[in-house]
Protein backbone atom coordinates (compact mmCIF):
# COMPACT_ATOMS: atom_id res chain seq x y z
CA UNK A 1 0.00 0.00 0.00
CA UNK A 2 1.21 3.50 -0.90
CA UNK A 3 1.88 5.44 2.31
CA UNK A 4 2.54 8.76 0.58
CA UNK A 5 0.29 11.58 1.78
CA UNK A 6 1.19 13.67 -1.24
CA UNK A 7 2.35 12.30 -4.55
CA UNK A 8 3.15 14.23 -7.70
CA UNK A 9 4.33 12.67 -10.91
CA UNK A 10 5.76 14.72 -13.79
CA UNK A 11 3.74 17.86 -13.06
CA UNK A 12 4.30 20.59 -15.65
CA UNK A 13 2.68 23.98 -15.86
CA UNK A 14 3.19 26.92 -18.12
CA UNK A 15 1.10 30.05 -18.26
CA UNK A 16 0.87 33.47 -19.82
CA UNK A 17 1.43 36.18 -17.22
CA UNK A 18 -1.19 38.97 -17.34
CA UNK A 19 1.42 41.53 -18.53
CA UNK A 20 2.30 39.31 -21.50
CA UNK A 21 -1.24 38.81 -22.80
CA UNK A 22 -0.65 41.37 -25.57
CA UNK A 23 2.51 39.68 -26.91
CA UNK A 24 2.05 37.96 -30.27
CA UNK A 25 4.49 35.11 -30.05
CA UNK A 26 3.00 32.36 -27.85
CA UNK A 27 6.49 31.03 -27.07
CA UNK A 28 7.62 34.44 -25.82
CA UNK A 29 4.45 34.98 -23.83
CA UNK A 30 4.61 31.70 -21.98
CA UNK A 31 6.36 31.25 -18.66
CA UNK A 32 7.32 27.77 -17.55
CA UNK A 33 6.23 27.69 -13.93
CA UNK A 34 6.88 23.99 -13.34
CA UNK A 35 8.75 21.39 -15.34
CA UNK A 36 8.30 17.67 -14.71
CA UNK A 37 8.04 17.95 -10.96
CA UNK A 38 7.80 14.58 -9.22
CA UNK A 39 7.57 14.40 -5.48
CA UNK A 40 6.41 12.05 -2.77
CA UNK A 41 5.75 13.20 0.79
CA UNK A 42 5.19 10.66 3.55
CA UNK A 43 2.48 10.91 6.17
CA UNK A 44 3.55 12.94 9.20
CA UNK A 45 6.40 14.60 7.33
CA UNK A 46 7.09 18.34 7.12
CA UNK A 47 8.30 18.99 3.63
CA UNK A 48 9.67 22.42 2.83
CA UNK A 49 9.36 23.88 -0.65
CA UNK A 50 12.28 26.26 -0.84
CA UNK A 51 12.94 28.71 -3.62
CA UNK A 52 13.34 32.34 -4.51
CA UNK A 53 10.39 34.35 -5.84
CA UNK A 54 9.16 32.90 -9.12
CA UNK A 55 10.65 29.46 -8.47
CA UNK A 56 7.23 27.82 -8.80
CA UNK A 57 6.45 27.16 -5.12
CA UNK A 58 3.06 28.87 -5.04
CA UNK A 59 2.02 27.35 -8.36
CA UNK A 60 2.84 23.92 -6.98
CA UNK A 61 0.90 24.64 -3.79
CA UNK A 62 -2.11 25.85 -5.77
CA UNK A 63 -2.03 22.70 -7.88
CA UNK A 64 -2.10 20.71 -4.64
CA UNK A 65 -5.05 22.84 -3.50
CA UNK A 66 -6.80 22.12 -6.84
CA UNK A 67 -6.99 25.84 -7.65
CA UNK A 68 -4.78 25.41 -10.73
CA UNK A 69 -4.89 22.53 -13.20
CA UNK A 70 -1.51 21.19 -14.35
CA UNK A 71 -0.77 20.94 -18.10
CA UNK A 72 0.89 17.54 -17.70
CA UNK A 73 1.42 14.93 -15.05
CA UNK A 74 -0.69 13.53 -12.27
CA UNK A 75 -0.97 13.87 -8.54
CA UNK A 76 -2.80 12.55 -5.52
CA UNK A 77 -3.45 13.59 -1.94
CA UNK A 78 -4.11 10.72 0.43
CA UNK A 79 -4.40 8.49 -2.64
CA UNK A 80 -7.16 10.64 -4.22
CA UNK A 81 -6.56 11.94 -7.73
CA UNK A 82 -6.08 15.72 -7.74
CA UNK A 83 -7.46 16.30 -11.21
CA UNK A 84 -10.37 13.88 -11.28
CA UNK A 85 -11.71 14.33 -7.75
CA UNK A 86 -11.03 17.92 -6.68
CA UNK A 87 -13.87 18.07 -4.15
CA UNK A 88 -12.68 14.95 -2.32
CA UNK A 89 -9.12 16.32 -2.35
CA UNK A 90 -10.33 19.62 -0.88
CA UNK A 91 -11.76 17.67 2.06
CA UNK A 92 -8.26 16.27 2.72
CA UNK A 93 -6.34 19.55 2.71
CA UNK A 94 -6.10 22.77 4.67
CA UNK A 95 -4.57 25.77 2.91
CA UNK A 96 -2.96 28.55 4.94
CA UNK A 97 -1.94 31.69 3.11
CA UNK A 98 -0.83 35.11 4.30
CA UNK A 99 -3.79 36.80 2.63
CA UNK A 100 -5.76 38.29 5.51
CA UNK A 101 -8.33 39.59 3.01
CA UNK A 102 -9.56 36.01 2.70
CA UNK A 103 -11.64 36.62 5.84
CA UNK A 104 -14.74 38.74 6.31
CA UNK A 105 -13.49 41.78 8.13
CA UNK A 106 -16.79 42.95 9.57
CA UNK A 107 -17.58 39.57 11.14
CA UNK A 108 -16.03 38.38 14.38
CA UNK A 109 -13.30 35.74 14.47
CA UNK A 110 -15.89 33.21 15.68
CA UNK A 111 -18.45 34.12 13.00
CA UNK A 112 -15.77 33.72 10.34
CA UNK A 113 -14.89 30.24 11.56
CA UNK A 114 -18.57 29.31 11.85
CA UNK A 115 -19.12 30.26 8.22
CA UNK A 116 -16.16 28.25 6.95
CA UNK A 117 -17.08 25.33 9.23
CA UNK A 118 -20.50 25.16 7.55
CA UNK A 119 -18.78 25.16 4.17
CA UNK A 120 -16.80 22.15 5.30
CA UNK A 121 -20.03 20.39 6.21
CA UNK A 122 -19.75 20.65 10.00
CA UNK A 123 -23.09 20.78 11.77
CA UNK A 124 -24.18 21.71 15.27
CA UNK A 125 -23.31 20.71 17.97
CA UNK A 126 -20.06 19.35 16.51
CA UNK A 127 -19.43 22.64 14.75
CA UNK A 128 -19.52 24.63 18.00
CA UNK A 129 -17.31 22.07 19.76
CA UNK A 130 -14.74 22.09 16.96
CA UNK A 131 -14.60 25.88 16.86
CA UNK A 132 -14.12 26.15 20.64
CA UNK A 133 -11.46 23.44 20.45
CA UNK A 134 -9.61 25.31 17.70
CA UNK A 135 -9.77 28.67 19.49
CA UNK A 136 -8.22 26.94 22.51
CA UNK A 137 -5.59 25.31 20.29
CA UNK A 138 -4.49 28.61 18.76
CA UNK A 139 -4.75 30.30 22.16
CA UNK A 140 -7.27 32.90 21.01
CA UNK A 141 -10.33 32.14 23.15
CA UNK A 142 -10.41 35.75 24.33
CA UNK A 143 -10.58 37.03 20.75
CA UNK A 144 -13.43 34.77 19.60
CA UNK A 145 -16.03 37.56 19.68
CA UNK A 146 -13.72 40.27 18.44
CA UNK A 147 -14.27 41.63 14.89
CA UNK A 148 -11.68 40.22 12.50
CA UNK A 149 -10.51 43.69 11.52
CA UNK A 150 -9.33 44.37 15.08
CA UNK A 151 -7.03 41.32 15.25
CA UNK A 152 -3.24 41.63 14.99
CA UNK A 153 -1.31 40.13 12.06
CA UNK A 154 -0.19 37.22 14.20
CA UNK A 155 -3.72 36.53 15.42
CA UNK A 156 -5.05 36.64 11.84
CA UNK A 157 -2.41 34.13 10.82
CA UNK A 158 -3.36 31.83 13.70
CA UNK A 159 -7.01 32.16 12.73
CA UNK A 160 -6.07 31.17 9.17
CA UNK A 161 -4.51 28.01 10.61
CA UNK A 162 -7.63 27.32 12.67
CA UNK A 163 -9.74 27.70 9.54
CA UNK A 164 -7.56 25.25 7.65
CA UNK A 165 -7.91 22.79 10.55
CA UNK A 166 -11.73 22.95 10.74
CA UNK A 167 -12.34 19.68 8.91
CA UNK A 168 -9.30 18.06 10.54
CA UNK A 169 -7.50 17.51 7.20
CA UNK A 170 -4.57 15.14 6.89
CA UNK A 171 -2.45 17.50 4.79
CA UNK A 172 -1.74 21.14 5.62
CA UNK A 173 -0.42 23.49 2.94
CA UNK A 174 1.37 26.61 4.19
CA UNK A 175 2.29 29.40 1.78
CA UNK A 176 5.03 31.55 3.36
CA UNK A 177 3.13 31.58 6.66
CA UNK A 178 5.65 33.62 8.64
CA UNK A 179 5.99 36.52 6.23
CA UNK A 180 4.67 39.61 7.97
CA UNK A 181 5.11 38.10 11.42
CA UNK A 182 7.61 39.41 13.96
CA UNK A 183 10.45 36.98 14.91
CA UNK A 184 8.77 35.94 18.18
CA UNK A 185 5.41 35.20 16.53
CA UNK A 186 7.16 33.41 13.66
CA UNK A 187 9.09 31.18 16.08
CA UNK A 188 5.90 30.42 18.01
CA UNK A 189 4.12 29.49 14.79
CA UNK A 190 6.93 27.20 13.68
CA UNK A 191 6.89 25.50 17.07
CA UNK A 192 3.11 25.08 16.94
CA UNK A 193 3.19 23.49 13.51
CA UNK A 194 6.08 21.18 14.34
CA UNK A 195 5.08 20.12 17.85
CA UNK A 196 1.29 20.26 17.82
CA UNK A 197 0.18 19.67 14.25
CA UNK A 198 2.82 17.20 13.18
CA UNK A 199 4.22 15.49 16.26
CA UNK A 200 0.94 15.34 18.25
CA UNK A 201 -1.72 15.21 15.54
CA UNK A 202 0.30 13.40 12.88
CA UNK A 203 -0.50 15.81 10.05
CA UNK A 204 1.53 16.09 6.88
CA UNK A 205 2.78 19.60 6.18
CA UNK A 206 3.94 21.25 2.97
CA UNK A 207 5.69 24.47 3.95
CA UNK A 208 6.54 26.99 1.23
CA UNK A 209 9.28 29.44 2.10
CA UNK A 210 12.14 31.43 0.65
CA UNK A 211 13.89 31.49 4.01
CA UNK A 212 16.65 28.92 4.24
CA UNK A 213 17.07 29.17 8.00
CA UNK A 214 13.33 28.72 8.53
CA UNK A 215 13.31 25.67 6.28
CA UNK A 216 16.19 24.20 8.23
CA UNK A 217 14.44 24.81 11.56
CA UNK A 218 10.96 23.56 10.76
CA UNK A 219 11.23 20.94 8.02
CA UNK A 220 12.13 17.26 8.06
CA UNK A 221 13.06 17.56 4.44
CA UNK A 222 13.57 20.43 2.04
CA UNK A 223 12.84 20.31 -1.66
CA UNK A 224 14.60 23.14 -3.48
CA UNK A 225 12.78 24.55 -6.49
CA UNK A 226 14.55 26.70 -9.04
CA UNK A 227 13.01 27.93 -12.28
CA UNK A 228 10.23 25.40 -11.96
CA UNK A 229 12.47 22.41 -11.40
CA UNK A 230 13.45 20.44 -8.33
CA UNK A 231 17.18 21.05 -8.02
CA UNK A 232 17.75 19.44 -4.63
CA UNK A 233 16.06 17.29 -2.04
CA UNK A 234 17.87 17.73 1.26
CA UNK A 235 17.52 16.89 4.93
CA UNK A 236 18.04 19.63 7.57
CA UNK A 237 21.53 18.31 8.38
CA UNK A 238 22.64 18.78 4.79
CA UNK A 239 21.27 22.33 4.75
CA UNK A 240 22.99 23.10 8.05
CA UNK A 241 26.28 21.85 6.64
CA UNK A 242 25.86 24.10 3.64
CA UNK A 243 24.90 27.11 5.72
CA UNK A 244 27.70 26.58 8.21
CA UNK A 245 30.42 25.19 5.96
CA UNK A 246 30.84 28.16 3.64
CA UNK A 247 30.18 31.78 4.21
CA UNK A 248 30.54 35.26 2.82
CA UNK A 249 32.76 37.52 4.95
CA UNK A 250 33.16 41.26 5.08
CA UNK A 251 36.55 42.62 6.01
CA UNK A 252 37.20 46.30 6.75
CA UNK A 253 40.85 47.37 6.74
CA UNK A 254 42.99 50.47 6.37
CA UNK A 255 43.75 51.22 2.73
CA UNK A 256 46.60 49.04 1.42
CA UNK A 257 48.14 47.98 -1.88
CA UNK A 258 46.93 45.14 -4.08
CA UNK A 259 50.09 43.15 -3.21
CA UNK A 260 48.81 42.94 0.38
CA UNK A 261 45.41 41.65 -0.74
CA UNK A 262 47.14 39.12 -3.00
CA UNK A 263 48.50 37.39 0.13
CA UNK A 264 44.91 36.30 1.02
CA UNK A 265 45.32 33.36 -1.33
CA UNK A 266 41.73 33.70 -2.67
CA UNK A 267 40.01 35.95 -5.14
CA UNK A 268 37.83 38.53 -3.29
CA UNK A 269 34.21 38.96 -4.39
CA UNK A 270 34.37 42.77 -4.10
CA UNK A 271 36.97 45.36 -3.14
CA UNK A 272 35.83 48.92 -2.60
CA UNK A 273 36.74 52.04 -0.71
CA UNK A 274 34.19 53.20 1.84
CA UNK A 275 35.34 56.52 3.32
CA UNK A 276 38.72 55.98 4.96
CA UNK A 277 38.34 52.18 4.85
CA UNK A 278 38.90 49.49 2.29
CA UNK A 279 36.09 46.92 2.35
CA UNK A 280 36.74 43.46 0.98
CA UNK A 281 34.16 40.70 0.72
CA UNK A 282 35.15 37.12 0.08
CA UNK A 283 33.68 33.67 0.11
CA UNK A 284 35.47 30.94 2.06
CA UNK A 285 35.09 27.98 4.38
CA UNK A 286 34.75 29.03 8.02
CA UNK A 287 37.92 27.10 8.93
CA UNK A 288 40.04 29.10 6.50
CA UNK A 289 39.13 32.59 7.80
CA UNK A 290 41.76 32.77 10.66
CA UNK A 291 44.48 31.76 8.21
CA UNK A 292 43.42 34.47 5.71
CA UNK A 293 43.43 37.13 8.43
CA UNK A 294 46.84 35.96 9.67
CA UNK A 295 48.30 36.28 6.17
CA UNK A 296 46.93 39.78 5.75
CA UNK A 297 48.30 40.88 9.14
CA UNK A 298 51.72 39.38 8.29
CA UNK A 299 51.73 41.38 5.05
CA UNK A 300 51.19 44.56 7.06
CA UNK A 301 47.43 45.09 6.73
CA UNK A 302 45.63 46.91 9.55
CA UNK A 303 42.34 45.04 10.01
CA UNK A 304 39.53 47.06 11.58
CA UNK A 305 36.63 44.64 11.48
CA UNK A 306 35.64 41.21 10.18
CA UNK A 307 32.09 39.84 10.07
CA UNK A 308 30.18 37.08 8.44
CA UNK A 309 27.20 38.17 6.35
CA UNK A 310 23.93 36.21 6.39
CA UNK A 311 23.92 34.08 3.32
CA UNK A 312 20.77 34.39 1.26
CA UNK A 313 19.19 31.72 -0.82
CA UNK A 314 20.49 33.40 -3.97
CA UNK A 315 24.10 32.89 -2.84
CA UNK A 316 23.50 29.30 -1.83
CA UNK A 317 21.69 28.25 -4.98
CA UNK A 318 24.82 27.87 -7.14
CA UNK A 319 26.32 25.65 -4.43
CA UNK A 320 23.21 23.54 -4.04
CA UNK A 321 22.80 23.09 -7.77
CA UNK A 322 26.51 22.31 -8.23
CA UNK A 323 26.50 19.82 -5.34
CA UNK A 324 23.48 18.02 -6.80
CA UNK A 325 25.20 17.78 -10.21
CA UNK A 326 28.30 16.25 -8.58
CA UNK B 1 -26.90 21.67 1.62
CA UNK B 2 -29.43 23.54 3.76
CA UNK B 3 -26.90 24.38 6.47
CA UNK B 4 -24.46 25.70 3.87
CA UNK B 5 -27.14 27.89 2.32
CA UNK B 6 -28.01 29.15 5.78
CA UNK B 7 -24.36 29.91 6.51
CA UNK B 8 -24.12 32.12 3.42
CA UNK B 9 -27.34 33.88 4.38
CA UNK B 10 -26.10 34.47 7.90
CA UNK B 11 -22.75 35.79 6.61
CA UNK B 12 -24.48 38.32 4.36
CA UNK B 13 -27.09 39.34 6.91
CA UNK B 14 -24.41 39.97 9.54
CA UNK B 15 -22.38 41.98 7.03
CA UNK B 16 -25.47 43.97 5.97
CA UNK B 17 -26.35 44.57 9.61
CA UNK B 18 -22.94 46.17 10.10
CA UNK B 19 -23.99 48.73 7.46
CA UNK B 20 -27.32 49.65 9.12
CA UNK B 21 -27.42 53.19 7.75
CA UNK B 22 -27.25 51.92 4.16
CA UNK B 23 -30.15 49.56 4.87
CA UNK B 24 -32.28 52.41 6.23
CA UNK B 25 -31.37 54.67 3.32
CA UNK B 26 -32.46 51.96 0.86
CA UNK B 27 -35.84 51.59 2.59
CA UNK B 28 -36.31 55.36 2.43
CA UNK B 29 -35.41 55.27 -1.28
CA UNK B 30 -38.07 52.62 -1.95
CA UNK B 31 -40.68 54.75 -0.18
CA UNK B 32 -39.76 57.79 -2.31
CA UNK B 33 -39.81 55.78 -5.57
CA UNK B 34 -43.24 54.38 -4.70
CA UNK B 35 -44.47 57.88 -4.00
CA UNK B 36 -43.12 59.14 -7.34
CA UNK B 37 -44.97 56.43 -9.25
CA UNK B 38 -48.10 57.02 -7.20
CA UNK B 39 -48.23 60.61 -8.41
CA UNK B 40 -47.27 59.62 -11.96
CA UNK B 41 -50.17 57.18 -11.85
CA UNK B 42 -52.49 60.10 -11.10
CA UNK B 43 -51.16 61.80 -14.21
CA UNK B 44 -51.39 58.87 -16.61
CA UNK B 45 -54.96 57.65 -17.07
CA UNK B 46 -56.47 54.89 -19.29
CA UNK B 47 -58.19 57.63 -21.28
CA UNK B 48 -54.78 58.95 -22.27
CA UNK B 49 -53.20 55.50 -22.66
CA UNK B 50 -55.74 52.87 -23.71
CA UNK B 51 -52.97 50.23 -23.59
CA UNK B 52 -53.34 50.33 -19.80
CA UNK B 53 -56.86 48.89 -20.02
CA UNK B 54 -55.51 45.35 -20.39
CA UNK B 55 -53.52 45.74 -17.14
CA UNK B 56 -56.33 46.85 -14.83
CA UNK B 57 -56.31 50.50 -15.98
CA UNK B 58 -53.94 51.63 -13.23
CA UNK B 59 -50.53 53.01 -14.26
CA UNK B 60 -49.34 53.03 -10.63
CA UNK B 61 -49.93 49.28 -10.29
CA UNK B 62 -48.50 48.67 -13.78
CA UNK B 63 -45.24 50.50 -13.10
CA UNK B 64 -44.85 49.18 -9.55
CA UNK B 65 -45.03 45.55 -10.74
CA UNK B 66 -42.57 46.39 -13.55
CA UNK B 67 -40.17 48.09 -11.18
CA UNK B 68 -40.38 45.41 -8.50
CA UNK B 69 -39.78 42.44 -10.80
CA UNK B 70 -37.15 44.17 -12.93
CA UNK B 71 -35.22 44.19 -9.66
CA UNK B 72 -35.15 40.38 -9.83
CA UNK B 73 -33.73 40.54 -13.33
CA UNK B 74 -30.93 42.84 -12.24
CA UNK B 75 -30.11 40.88 -9.09
CA UNK B 76 -30.09 37.58 -11.03
CA UNK B 77 -27.93 38.87 -13.84
CA UNK B 78 -25.55 40.83 -11.61
CA UNK B 79 -25.66 38.79 -8.40
CA UNK B 80 -23.47 35.86 -9.52
CA UNK B 81 -21.00 38.05 -11.38
CA UNK B 82 -20.83 40.55 -8.52
CA UNK B 83 -20.12 37.78 -6.02
CA UNK B 84 -17.19 36.52 -8.10
CA UNK B 85 -15.86 40.01 -8.73
CA UNK B 86 -16.16 40.87 -5.02
CA UNK B 87 -14.39 37.62 -4.10
CA UNK B 88 -11.61 38.33 -6.60
CA UNK B 89 -11.13 41.90 -5.39
CA UNK B 90 -11.50 41.22 -1.65
CA UNK B 91 -9.51 38.00 -1.70
CA UNK B 92 -12.20 35.74 -0.25
CA UNK B 93 -12.62 33.71 -3.44
CA UNK B 94 -9.56 31.55 -2.74
CA UNK B 95 -10.88 30.55 0.69
CA UNK B 96 -14.30 29.76 -0.77
CA UNK B 97 -12.89 27.68 -3.61
CA UNK B 98 -10.69 25.59 -1.34
CA UNK B 99 -13.78 24.40 0.54
CA UNK B 100 -15.23 21.06 -0.61
CA UNK B 101 -18.28 22.66 -2.24
CA UNK B 102 -18.94 22.75 -6.02
CA UNK B 103 -18.28 26.26 -7.38
CA UNK B 104 -21.76 26.45 -8.90
CA UNK B 105 -23.29 25.76 -5.49
CA UNK B 106 -21.09 28.48 -3.93
CA UNK B 107 -22.44 30.89 -6.51
CA UNK B 108 -26.05 29.95 -5.81
CA UNK B 109 -25.65 30.14 -2.03
CA UNK B 110 -23.86 33.48 -2.35
CA UNK B 111 -26.74 35.02 -4.25
CA UNK B 112 -29.40 33.89 -1.77
CA UNK B 113 -29.13 37.01 0.34
CA UNK B 114 -29.48 39.25 -2.73
CA UNK B 115 -32.67 37.37 -3.58
CA UNK B 116 -33.89 37.70 -0.05
CA UNK B 117 -33.22 41.44 -0.01
CA UNK B 118 -34.84 41.81 -3.43
CA UNK B 119 -37.90 39.90 -2.22
CA UNK B 120 -38.08 42.22 0.79
CA UNK B 121 -37.81 45.21 -1.55
CA UNK B 122 -40.55 43.80 -3.82
CA UNK B 123 -42.80 43.14 -0.82
CA UNK B 124 -42.10 46.65 0.41
CA UNK B 125 -42.98 48.12 -3.00
CA UNK B 126 -46.18 46.12 -3.28
CA UNK B 127 -47.03 46.49 0.41
CA UNK B 128 -46.68 50.26 0.30
CA UNK B 129 -48.68 50.33 -2.93
CA UNK B 130 -51.51 48.15 -1.61
CA UNK B 131 -51.80 49.43 1.95
CA UNK B 132 -50.93 53.10 1.62
CA UNK B 133 -51.59 54.11 -1.97
CA UNK B 134 -54.65 52.07 -2.86
CA UNK B 135 -53.00 49.98 -5.56
CA UNK B 136 -55.58 47.77 -7.27
CA UNK B 137 -54.67 44.10 -7.58
CA UNK B 138 -56.49 40.85 -8.20
CA UNK B 139 -54.66 37.58 -7.57
CA UNK B 140 -56.77 34.48 -8.32
CA UNK B 141 -54.14 31.78 -8.29
CA UNK B 142 -51.14 32.13 -5.96
CA UNK B 143 -49.81 28.79 -7.30
CA UNK B 144 -49.79 30.13 -10.85
CA UNK B 145 -48.05 33.28 -9.64
CA UNK B 146 -45.35 31.16 -7.97
CA UNK B 147 -44.98 29.05 -11.13
CA UNK B 148 -44.55 32.11 -13.34
CA UNK B 149 -42.18 33.63 -10.81
CA UNK B 150 -40.06 30.45 -10.74
CA UNK B 151 -39.81 30.30 -14.53
CA UNK B 152 -38.90 33.99 -14.55
CA UNK B 153 -36.11 33.55 -12.00
CA UNK B 154 -34.72 30.44 -13.74
CA UNK B 155 -34.46 32.22 -17.08
CA UNK B 156 -32.82 35.21 -15.38
CA UNK B 157 -30.36 32.89 -13.58
CA UNK B 158 -29.19 31.53 -16.95
CA UNK B 159 -28.25 35.06 -17.96
CA UNK B 160 -26.57 35.52 -14.57
CA UNK B 161 -24.39 32.45 -15.14
CA UNK B 162 -23.36 33.74 -18.57
CA UNK B 163 -22.41 37.03 -16.93
CA UNK B 164 -20.44 35.20 -14.21
CA UNK B 165 -18.55 33.20 -16.85
CA UNK B 166 -17.56 36.47 -18.51
CA UNK B 167 -16.19 37.86 -15.23
CA UNK B 168 -14.15 34.68 -14.61
CA UNK B 169 -12.69 34.77 -18.12
CA UNK B 170 -12.09 38.48 -18.63
CA UNK B 171 -11.86 39.87 -15.06
CA UNK B 172 -14.17 42.74 -15.83
CA UNK B 173 -17.84 43.59 -15.64
CA UNK B 174 -19.80 41.63 -18.19
CA UNK B 175 -21.49 43.48 -21.10
CA UNK B 176 -24.70 41.66 -20.10
CA UNK B 177 -24.48 43.62 -16.85
CA UNK B 178 -24.58 47.07 -18.45
CA UNK B 179 -26.61 46.20 -21.54
CA UNK B 180 -29.51 44.38 -19.94
CA UNK B 181 -30.68 47.17 -17.61
CA UNK B 182 -31.30 49.75 -20.35
CA UNK B 183 -32.58 47.06 -22.74
CA UNK B 184 -35.09 45.83 -20.18
CA UNK B 185 -36.16 49.41 -19.49
CA UNK B 186 -36.60 50.19 -23.15
CA UNK B 187 -37.94 46.93 -24.55
CA UNK B 188 -39.05 44.82 -21.61
CA UNK B 189 -42.15 46.78 -20.65
CA UNK B 190 -40.92 47.85 -17.23
CA UNK B 191 -42.30 51.39 -17.36
CA UNK B 192 -44.67 51.31 -20.30
CA UNK B 193 -46.59 48.61 -22.17
CA UNK B 194 -44.62 47.03 -25.03
CA UNK B 195 -47.68 47.60 -27.23
CA UNK B 196 -46.47 51.18 -27.54
CA UNK B 197 -43.32 50.04 -29.36
CA UNK B 198 -43.17 49.99 -33.16
CA UNK B 199 -43.48 46.49 -34.68
CA UNK B 200 -39.80 46.14 -35.55
CA UNK B 201 -38.79 46.92 -31.94
CA UNK B 202 -41.40 44.58 -30.53
CA UNK B 203 -39.67 41.79 -32.38
CA UNK B 204 -36.51 42.52 -30.32
CA UNK B 205 -38.61 42.89 -27.16
CA UNK B 206 -39.88 39.33 -27.66
CA UNK B 207 -36.30 38.07 -27.46
CA UNK B 208 -36.02 39.21 -23.85
CA UNK B 209 -37.38 36.94 -21.08
CA UNK B 210 -38.38 39.97 -19.00
CA UNK B 211 -40.97 40.99 -21.62
CA UNK B 212 -42.77 37.67 -21.21
CA UNK B 213 -42.23 37.57 -17.47
CA UNK B 214 -43.73 41.01 -16.83
CA UNK B 215 -46.65 40.35 -19.14
CA UNK B 216 -47.49 37.11 -17.31
CA UNK B 217 -46.90 38.53 -13.82
CA UNK B 218 -49.08 41.58 -14.51
CA UNK B 219 -51.87 39.46 -15.94
CA UNK B 220 -51.77 37.13 -12.92
CA UNK B 221 -51.36 39.85 -10.28
CA UNK B 222 -53.47 42.68 -11.68
CA UNK B 223 -56.10 40.92 -13.81
CA UNK B 224 -56.51 37.67 -11.91
CA UNK B 225 -55.53 35.64 -15.01
CA UNK B 226 -55.63 31.82 -14.91
CA UNK B 227 -53.17 29.46 -16.60
CA UNK B 228 -54.98 29.27 -19.95
CA UNK B 229 -54.68 33.06 -20.26
CA UNK B 230 -50.89 33.13 -19.73
CA UNK B 231 -50.03 29.78 -21.33
CA UNK B 232 -48.01 31.34 -24.17
CA UNK B 233 -45.97 33.48 -21.77
CA UNK B 234 -45.28 30.46 -19.53
CA UNK B 235 -44.13 28.39 -22.49
CA UNK B 236 -41.86 31.19 -23.72
CA UNK B 237 -40.38 31.56 -20.23
CA UNK B 238 -39.87 27.78 -20.05
CA UNK B 239 -37.95 27.80 -23.33
CA UNK B 240 -35.84 30.78 -22.18
CA UNK B 241 -35.13 29.04 -18.86
CA UNK B 242 -33.95 25.82 -20.54
CA UNK B 243 -31.81 27.58 -23.17
CA UNK B 244 -30.26 30.19 -20.88
CA UNK B 245 -29.64 27.78 -17.99
CA UNK B 246 -28.03 25.23 -20.31
CA UNK B 247 -25.81 27.86 -21.96
CA UNK B 248 -25.10 29.51 -18.61
CA UNK B 249 -23.97 26.29 -16.90
CA UNK B 250 -21.80 25.28 -19.88
CA UNK B 251 -20.24 28.75 -20.10
CA UNK B 252 -19.62 28.91 -16.34
CA UNK B 253 -17.97 25.48 -16.28
CA UNK B 254 -15.86 26.36 -19.32
CA UNK B 255 -14.83 29.68 -17.76
CA UNK B 256 -13.88 28.02 -14.50
CA UNK B 257 -11.82 25.28 -16.16
CA UNK B 258 -10.13 27.76 -18.48
CA UNK B 259 -9.19 30.01 -15.54
CA UNK B 260 -7.90 26.99 -13.59
CA UNK B 261 -5.75 26.02 -16.57
CA UNK B 262 -4.47 29.55 -17.09
CA UNK B 263 -3.91 29.91 -13.35
CA UNK B 264 -5.94 33.11 -13.44
CA UNK B 265 -8.88 32.09 -11.26
CA UNK B 266 -7.91 34.46 -8.47
CA UNK B 267 -6.56 37.28 -10.63
CA UNK B 268 -8.42 40.54 -10.77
Amino acid sequence: MDTAAVKLDGIAKQYVPPWQLGARNRQQRTVRALEKVSLSISRGEICGLLGINGAGKTTLLKILATLILPDEGSGAIGGIDLIRFPLQVKAQIGLVTTNDRSFYWRLTAGENLEFFAALHGLKRPKKRERISELFALIDMEAQMHQPFMTLSTGQRQRLAIARALLADPGVMLFDEPTSGLDPVAAKKLRGFVRDTLVRQQGKTVVWCTHNLHEAEQVCDRVVVLHQGRIVADLNPQEIRTRIEGQGTYRLALMPCGSEVLATMGIVPLTVQEEGAQLVVTFHAAESRVPEIIERLVSAGAAILHCSRSEEGLEELFPQIVAAEKD
Amino acid sequence: MFSRALAFLKRDLLTAWSYRLQFMAQSGGIFCTTLIFFFMGKLITPQQSPQLLQYGSDYFAFSLVGLAFADYLMVSVNGFADEIRRGQLQGTLEALLTAPVPPLAILLYSSLSSFLFTTLRVLLYLGLGIFFFDMRWQLQSPALFLGVFLLTVLSFWGLGLLSAAFVILFKQTSPIHWALGPLAGLLGGVMFPVQLLPDWLRWFADLLPITWALEALRQVLLNGAVFSQVKTECMALGVFAVIFLFCGIIAFRYGLRHAQKEGSLLHY
